[in-house]
């Protein structure tokens, strides 16, 4: 029973892709407990894809990724389900089911899950809408919010059964600057907070320089971690070029004047 | 040779696939019976869709039905004319009705109304990350969302196929009244005369395997179809073409099936 301490999560060996192509090829990284870790990388590069891979809903072509010391690859089936409930997934849309309100999107897995009375629910639910700071729109259904409450309402179901890892796919695509800088503040929030481990899949920089405590940069054309280390860091001292052209934002420039020579 | 081998694999294996899917599916909803029989169905689901198939799609199921059995009262009229017997319009009517068209058109508008709905939805939510959110919430997709349409469709399916027997009947007599001036208790009494329960019965039966083929059809194509919104599209029209597929299909096996006990 022992298991590893210090990582939330450790990938070994992971190649991943789709039907036989190759996305991403052999990569290694650790996730600590407690810590906010994005993953980033340009267009096309495979974030969603590595992401996706991690919470179980793919199978990669190799390798093993091993969530609080268990394998999520090699669990079978009704073990897969078990590692799944510890964690919370908000996706890019929110993916709140549109069928149901905020409210009962929320408590779904409170009933799925848990043997609270419906007032204890209502009561747990109530609270959770309170910290992603939609106190009062569990009536609403999901086509009458904003992009911005509908992600913010995906994380307080995310976050319905206490999960001590939290993963955001884009949580700040589509959304505002200033929606998208509370969103970061309610992250920061929740680590410190509940010392919830998160991961974040973003090419928002500025998102990553106010959360972030240690990145990865993907690339497309090795299939491969071209960085890894705490972003302020890796942006001023990193061997390679492209790793700093992404984190000053001077992609554009580089690519123009590497063209032009 | 082995190249030729694998070449011949590759290009059989997508087929081989497309006939395996389908039970592999209905396979993981069974699996899950178990829990359901545990841990019970949502109330709520349940009702929605018992609205949906059910409430919401009596008038138009009445109505094609009714219109029907009018039509078939209509060109039963010109050949029993012939004959000088047209009370046996009756018979044809209510023979055919409760035997073979109350099931089968109460099928084909369900598989309009609630088998493009289902695979729609069920296309739309795994557009739009609903079903992996299900997954990852550690709940199986397949029985969470087929469960509640399979029984709103078993309870819903055979009382519309009685109001469309009804409906079918009742046309029948419309026309036989006013076209044939036939009195309605003549009508009526030799309608009677013509059935027995066992036909209406064995009618009604047809529904229940209509039902689940309406049912997986729909929730198969929609978990299948891909993923963008033509996907979502094609998912739905295939849904409707495979169910119409299968529901003959069946019918002739079920037809057969009922000629072994005389009927």
């Amino acid at each position: 029973m022992d298991k590893k301490r210090g990582a939330e999560i450790e990938v070994k060996n992971l190649t991943v892709g789709y039907s036989g192509k190759i996305v991403l090829e052999n990569l290694n990284f650790q996730v600590a407990t407690g810590e906010i870790f994005c993953i980033l990388g340009g267009s096309g590069c495979g974030k969603s894809t590595l992401l996706k891979h991690i919470i179980g809903l793919y199978e990669p072509i190799a390798g093993d990724i091993l969530i609080q010391g268990d394998s999520i690859v090699q669990a079978d089936e009704q073990h897969r389900r078990e590692i799944m409930r510890r964690f919370g997934v908000t996706y890019q849309g929110g993916a709140l089911f549109s069928s149901m309100s905020v409210a009962e999107n929320v408590a779904l897995p409170l009933e799925e899950y848990t043997r609270l009375t419906p007032k204890e629910i209502a009561a747990t639910v109530e609270e959770k809408l309170r910290l992603v700071d939609l106190a009062g729109f569990g009536d609403y259904m999901p086509a009458e919010l904003s992009g911005g409450m509908a992600k913010r309402a995906g994380l307080a179901r995310a976050l319905a059964l206490n999960p001590k890892l939290l993963f955001f796919d884009e949580p700040s695509a589509g959304l505002d600057p200033i929606t998208s800088a509370e969103l970061d503040r309610l992250l920061m929030r929740l680590r410190d907070r509940f010392g919830a481990t998160i991961v974040v899949v973003t090419h928002e920089l500025d998102s990553v320089f106010t959360i972030a405590d240690r990145i990865i940069m993907l690339d497309k054309q090795t299939k491969s971690i071209v960085a890894n280390g705490p972003p302020a860091l890796l942006r001023d001292t990193s061997p390679n070029e492209k790793v700093r052209a992404f984190l000053t934002r001077d992609g554009l420039k580089a690519a123009g004047t590497g063209g032009r020579a | 040779m082995e190249q030729q081998l694998q070449a011949i694999s590759r290009r059989f294996r997508p087929l081989l696939q497309d006939g395996t899917r389908p039970l592999e599916f209905i396979g993981r909803v069974a699996a899950e019976l178990p829990a359901l029989f545990r841990n019970g169905m949502r109330q709520r689901d349940l009702r929605y869709y018992l609205d949906l198939c059910g409430v919401q799609a009596l008038p138009i199921v009445v109505l094609i039905c009714l219109l029907m059995g009018m039509v078939m009262a209509v060109n039963g009229q010109i050949q029993f004319s012939k004959l000088g017997q047209e009370i046996f319009v009756a018979d044809a009517v209510g023979l055919i009705v409760l035997k073979e068209l109350g099931p089968l058109m109460v099928a084909m508008v369900m598989t309009g109304w609630a088998g493009s709905a289902f695979a729609a939805e069920v296309g739309t939510m795994k557009l739009d990350e609903q079903i992996s959110a299900l997954e990852t919430m550690g709940i199986r997709p397949e029985s969470f969302l087929v469960f509640p349409k399979l029984a709103a469709m078993l309870i819903s399916m055979p009382i519309l196929t009685i109001f469309g027997d009804a409906a079918g009947i009742l046309g029948g007599m419309i026309i036989g009244v006013t076209s044939m001036k036939i009195p309605p208790v003549a009508y009526w009494t030799r309608t009677l005369e013509a059935l027995d329960i066992t036909t209406f019965v064995l009618g009604a039966a047809k529904s229940i395997p209509f039902a689940l083929l309406i049912t997986f059809a729909g929730c198969y194509c929609g978990f299948n179809a891909a993923n963008n919104s033509q996907g979502v599209g094609r998912g739905a029209t295939k849904a409707v073409v495979c169910s119409i597929f299968l529901i003959v299909v069946a019918d002739v096996f079920i037809t057969v099936l009922y000629s072994f006990i005389g009927y």
